[in-house]
C-alpha cells in the first residue's frame, strides 16, 4: 500500500534520510526505531510531506505523495499525530474530534466507530483537551486522527509523556485499529516494548539508513537489539 | 446549490450555548440596549462621537475577527480602513459617483490589496510578526502616497466635502446627514457585524479559525489548506475594515492620511487587546470607552492622550492580558 523507494532528504543542511525503502502492506503496524537523530521522525515527516527538501519515491496505492502540500497528502488518507499530541487544548474533546472529521471532507459528524474504540472520550466530551491527562490527550490525538478514515496512519512516539499502564494499553490498540480498519501503522518510538507490542515487523534507522529489518518476535532478542541499538 | 449549503453550514451551523458565552450575549443586549436608548438624553455633539466610535468598533471587530480568531496580528490594519475612506472620497468627490458606488469601491479595492498581497506572503510562508511587520510597512508607503498624489488624494489636505449617505427604500428615507438617524445607522451595523462574526465563529468554520490559530502545522496535516484559510480571512478582514472607513468618511464628510496610517493601526490594537481579543463584545465595548475618553482627555491637553493610552495598553497586557470582559466572566464564575 505504502511504498518507500531511496527516499534522501532533510531540514536542508545535509541529508537526514539517506536513501530509505520501506514498505507498508494495509493491516500491518511497522515500527521505527533507532537512536536519536537516526532519522525516524524525520522519516515520517518526509511521508507527511512536512520536510522541506526530499527526494526518492513515496507512493500510496500508486499514487505519489512525494511534492505534494501536507494538506493533500491528508486527503488522500494519511493521518498523522505528532510527538508530544497532535491535540487542540482550547477545543473540546468534541470540537477536536469533529474538526479531524471535517477537515477529511466528512459532513456527518464524528464517525461512531471511533467513539467504540475509545469510550471514555464521549464522557468527556465538553471537557477543553488541554485539561486531559498526558495519556488521555494522546488517546484523543489517535482518536482524532482516525476520525479521518485515514489509509495510513503516522504515529511520533505515542509513549512520550505517558503513563506506563495506558502505554500498555495503547500498544494493544493499534494492532487492534489497524486489523479492524485495514490500516497501514507507522509507529516511531523509543519505547522498545510498546514498539514490539504494538508491530508486527521493526525497522531499526541508524544514520537515515535502514540498518536492521526483522520480525518483532526476533527483535526481542538481547542480542541483536544491543548490536543495532548498542544499549 | 449544493455547495452553497455546505458553505452555509460551515459559517453558520450552531452549537448550544456555551456558559462563557451566556455572558457575553448577556453583556451584548444589555449594551445595546443602553445605547439605543442614549439619543434620548444625550447632546448632539456626543450623539456624533458615539456613531463615529460605532463605526470605528466595526473596523476594530474586523482586527478581532482576525487577530483574535487566527492569531494573526496586521500591525497596518489601518491601511484598509483609510482605502475605504478614501475610496469613498474620491468616488464621491472626484468621479461623482453615489455614495452606493463609493462604498463598493473602497472595499473593492481594499479586498483586492489584501488578496494581492496576502497571496504572496501567506503562499509563500510569512507569517507572525514578519507579516504584522509587512503590514505596517504598506501602510506607511500608503500614508506617504496619499500625502504626497495630491491630484487625486488631496495631499497632506485630504478630500473635503464627502457627501452623507442617503437613501430610500420601503417608503422610508434614509439621511445620513440627519444625526439621530446615522447614529442609529451606525449602532446598527456595528451590532449587526458582531453578530454575523459571532454566528460565523462559533459555528465549524470558527473551529477552523482556531485549529489554524493555535498550531498551523497541526491543522495542515489534518489536512486543512491553512494558506487559502488565512488569504480569506486577511482579505475578508480588510474588506470589513474598508467598509467601515467608508462609512466613516461619509460621516466625517472629510478624509486625511492619517486615516491610513500609524496612529490609528495602534489604536486600532490596542482597543481589540483591551476589550479581549476573539470576543467580538469585548473589542467593540472597547472602542466606544476608549474613543471617548480619548475625546475627553484631548480636550484638556493633547500630548497626554497618547501617554495615557501608552499606559493603559502596558496595564492591560500585564494585569488582564484577555482583556475587559474576562474581568466580567471571571466574577460571574467566582
Amino acid at each position: 500500500m505504502l511504498r518507500i523507494a531511496n527516499l534522501r532528504g532533510g531540514y536542508g543542511a545535509g541529508p537526514v534520510l539517506d536513501g530509505v525503502d520501506l514498505v507498508v502492506a494495509s493491516g500491518e503496524v511497522v515500527s521505527v526505531v533507532g537512536r536519536n537523530g537516526s532519522g525516524k521522525s524525520t522519516l515520517i515527516k518526509a511521508v507527511m510531506g512536512l520536510l522541506p527538501v526530499a527526494l526518492g519515491t513515496i507512493e500510496l496505492d500508486g499514487k505519489a505523495l512525494l511534492g505534494l502540500p501536507a494538506h493533500q497528502i491528508a486527503r488522500r488518507g494519511v493521518a498523522y499525530v505528532p510527538q508530544g499530541r497532535g491535540i487542540f487544548p482550547r477545543l473540546t474533546v468534541r470540537q477536536n474530534l469533529e474538526i479531524g472529521a471535517r477537515a477529511a471532507g466528512a459532513k456527518d459528524g464524528i464517525p461512531g466507530d471511533v467513539l467504540e474504540l475509545f469510550p471514555f472520550l464521549k464522557e468527556r466530551f465538553g471537557q477543553s483537551g488541554g485539561t486531559m491527562s498526558g495519556g488521555e490527550q494522546q488517546m484523543l490525538a489517535i482518536a482524532r486522527a482516525l476520525a479521518s478514515h485515514p489509509r495510513l496512519l503516522l504515529l511520533d512516539e505515542p509513549s512520550d509523556g505517558v503513563q506506563p499502564r495506558i502505554v500498555q494499553e495503547i500498544g494493544e490498540l493499534i494492532p487492534e485499529i489497524a486489523r479492524a480498519h485495514r490500516l497501514g501503522v507507522i509507529l516511531v518510538e523509543q519505547n522498545l516494548d510498546l514498539a514490539m507490542a504494538a508491530a508486527s515487523r521493526i525497522v531499526v534507522l541508524d544514520k537515515g539508513m535502514i540498518a536492521h529489518e526483522c520480525a518483532s518476535e526476533r527483535f526481542r532478542d538481547v542480542d541483536v537489539q544491543t548490536r543495532f541499538l548498542a544499549i | 446549490m449544493a455547495r452553497l449549503l455546505v458553505a452555509c453550514r460551515l459559517l453558520f451551523a450552531q452549537p448550544g450555548l456555551g456558559g462563557r458565552e451566556r455572558v457575553g450575549a448577556q453583556i451584548a443586549v444589555a449594551a445595546f440596549a443602553v445605547l439605543a436608548l442614549y439619543p434620548a438624553v444625550g447632546s448632539d455633539y456626543h450623539l456624533a462621537q458615539l456613531r463615529d466610535a460605532l463605526l470605528l468598533a466595526i473596523f476594530a471587530l474586523s482586527l478581532d475577527y482576525l487577530w483574535g480568531r487566527t492569531r494573526m496580528l496586521v500591525m497596518g490594519h489601518a491601511l484598509f480602513f483609510g482605502i475605504g475612506a478614501y475610496g469613498m472620497a474620491i468616488a464621491t468627490t472626484r468621479l461623482g459617483w453615489p455614495t452606493g458606488g463609493g462604498l463598493l469601491l473602497g472595499i473593492a479595492v481594499a479586498a483586492s490589496v489584501a488578496a494581492a498581497v496576502g497571496y504572496f506572503l501567506l503562499y509563500a510562508g510569512v507569517r507572525l510578526h514578519f507579516f504584522a511587520v509587512l503590514t505596517m510597512a504598506m501602510s506607511l508607503i500608503a500614508t506617504q502616497i496619499a500625502a504626497s498624489w495630491s491630484s487625486v488624494t488631496g495631499g497632506d489636505v485630504g478630500i473635503l466635502g464627502v457627501p452623507p449617505i442617503e437613501f430610500s427604500a420601503f417608503g422610508l428615507h434614509y439621511s445620513g446627514g440627519d444625526g439621530t438617524a446615522s447614529y442609529y445607522g451606525a449602532l446598527f451595523l456595528a451590532f449587526l457585524t458582531m453578530l454575523v462574526l459571532w454566528l460565523a465563529c462559533r459555528a465549524p468554520y470558527g473551529l477552523i479559525l482556531e485549529a489554524i490559530g493555535s498550531n498551523e502545522n497541526r491543522a495542515r496535516t489534518l489536512g486543512f489548506n491553512t494558506a487559502r484559510q488565512l488569504l480569506i480571512a486577511f482579505t475578508a478582514a480588510a474588506a470589513l475594515a474598508a467598509f467601515a472607513g467608508a462609512l466613516f468618511a461619509t460621516t466625517a464628510g472629510v478624509v486625511a492620511p492619517d486615516l491610513l496610517g500609524t496612529l490609528l493601526s495602534t489604536e486600532v490594537m490596542i482597543w481589540v487587546a483591551i476589550g479581549g481579543r476573539g470576543t467580538f463584545i469585548g473589542p467593540l465595548l472597547a472602542t466606544l470607552l476608549v474613543h471617548e475618553a480619548s475625546q475627553t482627555i484631548s480636550s484638556l491637553s493633547t500630548s497626554l492622550w497618547p501617554l495615557l493610552l501608552g499606559a493603559l495598553f502596558l496595564l492591560i497586557v500585564f494585569a488582564l492580558p484577555d482583556g475587559l470582559v474576562s474581568l466580567l466572566r471571571r466574577r460571574k464564575e467566582a
